[in-house]
């Protein structure tokens, strides 16, 4: 079942994001949450045996699967990526700050200032 | 016509990109020309985005509540833009597009498109917290925010599954009652981080005490105004009451814990946050007693509360040393803490007399001791700071520009103003709070005669 992936996959993000000593690894662990609510999103809408939601003449029977959970998705992926970006370029300037993306080392350095 | 509430400042800061000098003198226009639009728009208006009528397409909803909550933010927002010299070059930008998301986050009707906004409000919300450098915080504010926002947009497939409809007004008609649960809890955790109730709290600190006074001073004021507004039009005009006992506890737990957190800071900006943090979480155990009068009183405070803290955060990271070179900001820093402990005459002791009132009222004791207790704790800092900033040997003081001596001078008086005639304030809350309570003239409102 999907179901059953997104969420060890929601699982493996928080557990990440909970151990994990460096900054980088956050960000990994925050797209994979992302991309798991992503898959759950989608899997909610399939419906087995159905097709496409695209009218044509070669479907004229509307015997489609829910179309709006892959309209909401596509809305979530580019709100996830521009988060990426923007934590990605943020990432950049902690580099340039402390030298280190280790949570320890920038504990002390920032306890030393 | 509601549209243009959202579309004008977003607009203006994207033509403004390759003009970032100038974008500071186009914000407090851009703020006057929203609010004189607002005044124009009738109230129980709704307006459905494309021409998709209510359950199927994105409506915007103007109730009383939505109005208020409003007025209320862009005044805010109109004041910061009216001390230019807090904010750092091309940081107007980011406020334009703040502006439009949090305009968008309380006029909309739809609970994804609330979730787009929300994560538009958190994205200008982390780079205006990377301010003076504190790329540390705003980062760790990003990953939190971000889970968050994930949790949010979970509730809220949750609650579409549970319908068929992403509609607040046909989510309220219509939800599943064994969806109820997960979704209330999902948006709860979602709405937690930015009203900053305490489990997820742990970034205010960070951001709020970087140094820059502007972070705070609108995050801390308009965007938690915005996002307490968005968690009662869910809680209680949606769930119509259900889950608010679980807020009611958290609600308590953050008052208390951030009041002794408070109490231990050795840096004034770091007691300021913990102390907003406390005040969030005042204002959300009173609001999820849910009757009337605690609603009420609830609103209140947080107005109260935004006024008295754009003043203590403003003057606290632009003063360095004594205020003895500057006795007018230190007095209207001494007038909002007095405020905000809530001594008699100044706004502060009303509503917090309104919210014993009302929990009394309820029948509810265990908030008014807590209410209590934490007012000692608080007074108590609060005293310590001012005596400290005002006799302090610290030398090195410097003149502070005369805009933002004479705005937070204003603002105090207005603070002294509510506390002997509260109507103003009283008034605006109790319009948010009828909006928010009459659930069902909000369904008819958005669904048409049903």
């Amino acid at each position: 079942m999907v179901y059953y992936i997104s969420f060890i996959l929601i699982g493996i993000g928080i557990y990440g994001i909970l151990t994990q000593k460096n900054l980088f690894k956050f960000l990994v662990s925050l797209t994979i949450i992302d991309t798991a609510i992503n898959i759950f999103i989608i899997s909610l809408g399939y419906i087995e045996g159905k097709d496409v939601p695209i009218y044509s003449k070669y479907t004229p029977v509307a015997n489609f699967v829910d179309p709006l959970p892959q309209a909401l998705v596509l809305t979530a992926i580019v709100i996830g990526v521009g988060t990426l970006a923007l934590g990605a370029s943020l990432l950049v300037r902690v580099y340039e700050k402390y030298e280190t993306l280790e949570v320890e080392e920038i504990a002390v350095k920032e306890a030393r200032k | 016509m509601t549209a243009l509430l959202i579309a004008i400042p977003l607009l203006t800061a994207f033509l403004f990109v390759p003009f970032k000098e100038k974008a500071k003198f186009i914000l407090p226009i851009i703020v006057l020309i929203n609010i004189v639009l607002l005044f124009n728009l009738s109230i129980n208006s709704v307006e459905a985005m494309g021409g998709w009528k209510a359950p199927f397409g994105i409506v915007l909803v103007l109730d009383s509540a939505s109005f208020y909550t409003l007025l209320v933010v862009n005044i805010i927002f109109l004041i910061i833009s009216l001390i230019p010299q807090i904010t750092e070059n091309g940081f107007s930008i980011l406020l334009l597009i703040l502006l439009a998301s949090t305009n968008g986050l309380i006029l909309t009707g739809d609970i994804f498109n609330s979730f787009v906004f929300l994560e538009i409000t958190a994205a200008a919300a982390y780079i205006i917290a990377s301010l003076k450098k504190n790329y540390y915080g705003a980062y760790k504010y990003l990953i939190v925010g971000s889970i968050a926002g994930g949790f949010y947009l979970l509730g809220a497939i949750y609650s579409y599954v549970g319908t068929g409809s992403l509609n607040f007004a046909d989510i309220s008609l219509n939800l599943n009652s064994s969806f109820l649960p997960f979704v209330s809890l999902m948006l709860f955790i979602g709405l937690a981080v930015e009203t900053k109730i305490l489990p997820l709290a742990g970034w205010v600190p960070d951001v709020y005490a970087s140094g820059s006074p502007l972070t705070p001073a609108i995050l801390g004021t308009g965007v938690t105004f915005t996002m307490m507004y968005l968690l009662g039009r869910i809680f209680i005009t949606i769930f119509n009451g259900y889950f608010l006992d679980v807020l009611y506890i958290f609600g308590l737990l953050t008052l208390i814990l951030a009041e002794i957190a408070a109490f231990r800071q050795e840096k004034l900006l770091k007691a300021l946050a913990f102390s907003s943090i406390a005040q969030a979480g005042l204002v959300l155990s009173t609001i999820s007693l849910n009757t009337y009068d605690a609603i009420k009183a609830g609103y209140f405070h947080l107005l109260n509360d935004a006024t008295a803290k754009i003043i203590l955060f403003v003057i606290a990271a632009t003063v360095v040393g004594n205020f003895m070179k500057n006795k007018t900001a230190g007095i209207s820093f001494s007038i909002a803490s007095f405020s905000l402990i809530g001594f008699p005459i100044f706004a502060g002791f009303r509503s917090k007399l309104l919210i014993l009132q009302s929990s009394f009222e309820k029948g509810d004791y265990l908030l008014p001791t807590v209410l209590l207790f934490s007012t000692i704790i608080e007074a108590a800092y609060l005293l310590k700071w001012n005596v400290r900033l005002w006799h302090n040997e610290n030398e090195e003081t410097k003149q502070i520009p005369w805009n933002i001596v004479l705005i937070t001078l204003i603002l105090a008086l207005l603070i002294i103003f509510i506390g002997i005639f509260p109507d103003l304030y009283l008034k605006v809350s109790e319009n948010i709070t009828d909006g928010l309570m009459n659930y069902k003239a909000y369904v008819t409102t958005v669904l048409g005669g049903m």
